[in-house]
C-alpha cells in the first residue's frame, strides 16, 4: 500500500514562530513524526488513539499545532501529555514544560497548544484522543471434536478502519499483555488472532420450550430440540483467563476422515469470567417430544375465587444410539394463555401438583416465578430395540385465582 | 487582521449642532485602553468594560458610538466618567432614526482635557464553559483531574488583551440580549427606549467596580523565560463565583480559547455500584465519586458544570478510555459522582423466585358483608367477589464479582403500595415507597439476596407506605 498517496489528513506542526499573530495562520514549521503509535481496543465503544511524537521546543513560548483534516477524531477527547524528561543526558537540565492554552481556528480541524519550555530541546509527548469509524468486531472459530466433548477455540478481531486516517505500525491494544503490531491503512480491513484456547471442555444439551422455541409439527404436538453447547469461562473447562468479548461463533466439527465439517454457528454473549452461554447449533430431529395438556380442572372456592388444576404430558423418544440429556422449559405465562386463563396480572401463584411425574428437584438456574425446567436423560436406541418411549407429567396447580 | 467593527468618534463640534442638519464631521479614533470581558455560563450574556481616553473641549462635545455587525445590546449601553466625573456631565443620548447600531453622546464640560471613559455595555456571543479531564490510576482508587474553562468568541467584534472574568451562577435576565440585538435590527423605532434596564444596575451592583486603573499590565512575555501557566483566581460573591483569568488574553471572532483552571492530583475516589432504575435506567451503575474538599486538593471553588473525559492508565501505560460523562456543578465540599456505565464484570440479576397469596377477603353482596377466606366462617355464595388479599412475592437477587477488587453495591427498589419487605439484608428505607439494599462483594464472590415483599390489595391497603420487617428468607424448595 501507498501510504505517500494519501495527503495529510493528520497534521502536527511544531510552529517556529511562537510569536506570530496565531489568527494570521501563516507559519514556519516541522513536522515532528509519530514515533510511536497504539490503537486502544479495550473500551467496548470506543476506540482510542495513543500516539508519541518528539516535538522540538525552543526556549520560551512555542506554538504547536494538531489538525485532523477529513478524519473522525472526536475534539473533546484530545489529551495532550509532556512525557517526564528528567534531564542528565549530556549535562542538561530537565526539560520543564507548561501548557498554556489552548485555541480553536473557527471553521477548521484544528487545535494550537501554548506551550512553554524552560530550556531549547526535545519534549516527548503524547496525545490520545477518540477516533470514530475504526470499528473491531470479535468472532470466533470453534472445532469440536468428533464426540462433542471438547473444542478448539480461537478468538479473532477483526479492525475496519474508515476513520480517515492511516496508522504505519500501530500497536492493538486489547487489554492483553501482549500488543500486535499492525498497520492500518485507509479503509482496510485487518484481521488477526487475539487467542487461542486448547481443549475447552463442552457439554451439549437438548432443550424444549413451546414457548420460546416452538413447535416442529403442531398438528402432532411435537416440539422443536434445539441443540446447545455450553461454554463455560471457567479454568476447570480449560477457559477462565479474561472475559470473552461478545461475536459470532462459527463451528466446525471433526469428521471421521481426519477433515471437519461446518456445522452451524450463533452470536455468542460477553462471557465475563466464571459465567457460560449457551451457543444455538441447530435442531435435533432425531429426538422427538410430544407435548399435551391432559387435564384443565377448575375447582371452585368461592365466588370468583379458583384454584386451577393442569397436566401436561411429555411423550419422549431417543432415535439416536447414544444418550443424550434433554432440558424441558416450560413458560407458565404461555401455559396460562394456552388454559385462557385471564392475564389481568403477571404475579401469580403455582404450586407444583401431586400427579409430577419427574424425578428430582426442578433446575435451580432455570426455575422462578414464571419457567420450571426438568432434565432427564434419555438412553441410546440399541440396534435390537425399539427406541424407548418415555412419558413423563408435570402437574401445575395455579391457585386463588379470579 | 480583522478590521474592528466598531467605532468611537469623537466629533469635534464647538457649536450647537443640529445633528439632522449636519452629515459633515471631522472626528478622531480614540482606541480602547483596556477591556474587560465579564462571561456569564447561564445566559447567552457578556458584560464588556472598556477605557478609553479622549480629548475633550469645554463646553458642548459630542461623541458617536456605533456598533455595526456586532451583537451588542442597544439598550445596555453606558457611557461613564472616570476621571474628573464631576467637571463633566452627559446631558443627553441621540440614537438616529436612520441609523441602527449607532448613537451621539451629548457631553458638557467645563474644563478641557484628556479624559479617560468607560463605556459599557452587554453583548452575545461570547460563551465560556468548564471542561475536566480526569485521569484514573491503575488501580483505581485515585485520580487526577485537570479543569479548563473555554472561551468562545462569536460576538463579531475581537477583543485584544482583556481582562476575563466568568460568572457560574444562574442570574435572572427578564429579555434575552439576542432577542433585543434582533429588536433592534428589525425594529429601529424601538430602538430608542430607556437605555439602562433594571438589569444593567443589578449586574454592575452585583459585580462592583474594580478600583483605580483600567490599563492592564503588559503580557508577561520575555524571550528569555519560561511562562508560567496563567493562575485563574476564585471568588465568590452574593450567591455567584467569579473566575478571574490572570492577565489578558485576545479572542478574535470566531475563535476559541482553553485555559487550564486548576489541576489536582492523588484525588481519593470511592467506586460504588448502584442500581437506581429512575436515574441511571435499568444498569447495574458504576458510580466513580470524589469531593471538592481540600482533602482532595480540591476545594477552592465550586467545580462548574462541564463535560468530564475520564481516561485511565494500563498495563502499558498508556491511556485507556472510560467514560466522556456530564459533571454537575459541584459545591464546596460537595461530592462529585460520575456514573460510567455498567460494568461486565459485575453480574447483576433479579429474579423473580415465587408469588403467593393469603388473606384473601370475599365480598357478598347480599348484606354487604365481608368474609376472609380460611377463618372458618366462609359463606358459599357464587355471587360473593374477592374484595382483597396480600400478595406476597419471593426475589433473589444475584451478584457476582468478576474484577479484581471488592466493591460495594447499592440497589434501590421500588414497593409502591401498602408493603412490607421482610429479609435479614441490610436494607433501609429510603423514601414511603422505596428501599436501599446494601452489601459489599469479596474478589470472585457470588451472592443471593433474598427478599419477600408483602403487598396489601384491594381493601386490605390501608396506607401507601412500605415498611421493614427483620426475617430470615429461605430459597424456595419447588416441591410437590
Amino acid at each position: 500500500m501507498n501510504y505517500k498517496n494519501h495527503y495529510g489528513v493528520l497534521l502536527f506542526i511544531f510552529c517556529l514562530l511562537a510569536f506570530t499573530d496565531s489568527y494570521a495562520r501563516i507559519k514556519l514549521i516541522t513536522l515532528p513524526v509519530r514515533e510511536h503509535i497504539e490503537i486502544q481496543l479495550e473500551n467496548n465503544t470506543t476506540t482510542i488513539i495513543e500516539e508519541e511524537r518528539i516535538v522540538p521546543l525552543r526556549k520560551g513560548d512555542n506554538d504547536i499545532d494538531f489538525s485532523w483534516h477529513n478524519s473522525s477524531i472526536r475534539p473533546e477527547t484530545i489529551v495532550f501529555r509532556v512525557l517526564e524528561d528528567k534531564g542528565g543526558k549530556g549535562g542538561k537540565a530537565e526539560l520543564k514544560t507548561n501548557i498554556l492554552s489552548v485555541s480553536y481556528p473557527p471553521n477548521e480541524s484544528a487545535l494550537t497548544w501554548k506551550v512553554s519550555s524552560n530550556r531549547n530541546g526535545s519534549a516527548r509527548v503524547r496525545i490520545s484522543y477518540a477516533i470514530e469509524r475504526l470499528n473491531r468486531e470479535y468472532h470466533y472459530i470453534a472445532r469440536v471434536d468428533q464426540d462433542e466433548t471438547k473444542m478448539q477455540l480461537m478468538q479473532l478481531i477483526k479492525v475496519n478502519n474508515q476513520s480517515g486516517e492511516s496508522f504505519l505500525d500501530a500497536g492493538i491494544n486489547t487489554g492483553l499483555d501482549t500488543i500486535m503490531t499492525l498497520t492500518m491503512g485507509l479503509d482496510e480491513t485487518q484481521e488477526f488472532i487475539n487467542q487461542s484456547y486448547k481443549d475447552v471442555v463442552i457439554e451439549k444439551t437438548y432443550t424444549v420450550n413451546a414457548s420460546q422455541l416452538g413447535y416442529r409439527d403442531r398438528a402432532q404436538d411435537k416440539l422443536n430440540v434445539f441443540m446447545h453447547y455450553q461454554l463455560y469461562n471457567d479454568k476447570a473447562h480449560h477457559l477462565g483467563q479474561q472475559p470473552l468479548a461478545a461475536g459470532k461463533y462459527r463451528i466446525y466439527q471433526q469428521d471421521k476422515k481426519d477433515s471437519s465439517v461446518f456445522i452451524g454457528e450463533d452470536w455468542g454473549k460477553y462471557i465475563a469470567k466464571d459465567n457460560n452461554t449457551a451457543l444455538f447449533i441447530g435442531q435435533a430431529r432425531d429426538i422427538v417430544v410430544k407435548r399435551v395438556i391432559k387435564r384443565r380442572k377448575r375447582q371452585r372456592l368461592n365466588g370468583n375465587l379458583y384454584h386451577m388444576d393442569v397436566l401436561l404430558n411429555y411423550e419422549i423418544e431417543n432415535f439416536k444410539d447414544q444418550p443424550v440429556t434433554l432440558i424441558i422449559e416450560e413458560s407458565l405465562p404461555y401455559l396460562r394463555s394456552e388454559l385462557g386463563l385471564s392475564g389481568r396480572s403477571n404475579v401469580f401463584e403455582w404450586q407444583l401438583g401431586d400427579d409430577t411425574s419427574f424425578a428430582g428437584k426442578p433446575l435451580k438456574k432455570r426455575t422462578h416465578s414464571k419457567k420450571i425446567a426438568y432434565q432427564i436423560s434419555l438412553p441410546a436406541r440399541t440396534a435390537e430395540t425399539k427406541p424407548l418411549k418415555l412419558e413423563k407429567q408435570l402437574n401445575i396447580n395455579f391457585n386463588n385465582e379470579w | 487582521m480583522i478590521i474592528p467593527q466598531f467605532y468611537l468618534l469623537v466629533v469635534l463640534s464647538l457649536l450647537s449642532i443640529n445633528l439632522m442638519a449636519k452629515n459633515i464631521d471631522l472626528s478622531t479614533l480614540p482606541s480602547r485602553d483596556s477591556v474587560q470581558l465579564t462571561i456569564y455560563n447561564s445566559e447567552d450574556l457578556t458584560l464588556v468594560r472598556e477605557t478609553r481616553q479622549i480629548s475633550i473641549k469645554k463646553g458642548q462635545n459630542r461623541l458617536q458610538f456605533s456598533w455595526v455587525n456586532t451583537k451588542i445590546d442597544p439598550t445596555s449601553v453606558q457611557l461613564e466618567f472616570i476621571s474628573q466625573p464631576d467637571d463633566m456631565h452627559l446631558t443627553h443620548s441621540t440614537f438616529p432614526h436612520n441609523k441602527p447600531q449607532m448613537l451621539y453622546w451629548h457631553i458638557n464640560s467645563s474644563v478641557e482635557q484628556l479624559a479617560t471613559v468607560e463605556i459599557s455595555y452587554f453583548t452575545s456571543g461570547i460563551s465560556w464553559r468548564a471542561d475536566y479531564f480526569a485521569i484514573m490510576s491503575q488501580s483505581a482508587e485515585s485520580l487526577s483531574l485537570d479543569s479548563f474553562v473555554t472561551v468562545t468568541n462569536n460576538s463579531g467584534e475581537n477583543y485584544e488583551n482583556a481582562q476575563v472574568r466568568l460568572v457560574i451562577g444562574k442570574i435572572n435576565l427578564v429579555e434575552r440580549v439576542n432577542d433585543l440585538v434582533n429588536k433592534a435590527r428589525d425594529k429601529k423605532e424601538k430602538l430608542y427606549k430607556k437605555k439602562n434596564s433594571m438589569r444593567l444596575k443589578q449586574a454592575r451592583s452585583m459585580m462592583g467596580k474594580a478600583e483605580g486603573t483600567y490599563a492592564m499590565a503588559p503580557a508577561p512575555m520575555a524571550d528569555s523565560m519560561m511562562e508560567e501557566e496563567k493562575s485563574i483566581a476564585k471568588d465568590s460573591l452574593s450567591e455567584y463565583y467569579i473566575f478571574t483569568i490572570d492577565g489578558t488574553e485576545t479572542i478574535p471572532n470566531q475563535w476559541a480559547k482553553r485555559l487550564r483552571s486548576d489541576f489536582a492530583q492523588d484525588i481519593a475516589i470511592d467506586i460504588i455500584y448502584r442500581y437506581r432504575l429512575r436515574e441511571y435506567g435499568n444498569i447495574l451503575a458504576r458510580i466513580i465519586s470524589f469531593t471538592n474538599n481540600k482533602k482532595s486538593f480540591l476545594g477552592k471553588a465550586p467545580l462548574p458544570e462541564g463535560n468530564i473525559q475520564i481516561y485511565q492508565k494500563n498495563k502499558q501505560g498508556s491511556l485507556s478510555y472510560i467514560a466522556g460523562l456530564a459533571l454537575k456543578y459541584t459545591s464546596i465540599d460537595d461530592k462529585v459522582e460520575l456514573n460510567s456505565g455498567a460494568d461486565p464484570e459485575i453480574y447483576f440479576e433479579l429474579v423473580n423466585l415465587k408469588n403467593w397469596k393469603d388473606t384473601i377477603w370475599m365480598h357478598y353482596r347480599k348484606g354487604n358483608v365481608y368474609r376472609r377466606i380460611g377463618d372458618g366462617h366462609i359463606i358459599i355464595d357464587h355471587n360473593s367477589q374477592v374484595a382483597g388479599w396480600n400478595e406476597h412475592s419471593l426475589y433473589v437477587q444475584h451478584l457476582r464479582n468478576d474484577t479484581d477488587k471488592p466493591v460495594k453495591i447499592e440497589i434501590r427498589r421500588l414497593i409502591s403500595g401498602d408493603a412490607i419487605v421482610k429479609s435479614q439484608l441490610d436494607i433501609k428505607k429510603y423514601n414511603f415507597q422505596t428501599v436501599d439494599i446494601y452489601s459489599t462483594l469479596a474478589v470472585a464472590e457470588k451472592q443471593e439476596l433474598l427478599y419477600e415483599t408483602l403487598i396489601k390489595k384491594g381493601r386490605n391497603a390501608k396506607q401507601n407506605q412500605v415498611t421493614l420487617n427483620t426475617r430470615k428468607i429461605n430459597y424456595p424448595l419447588f416441591s410437590k
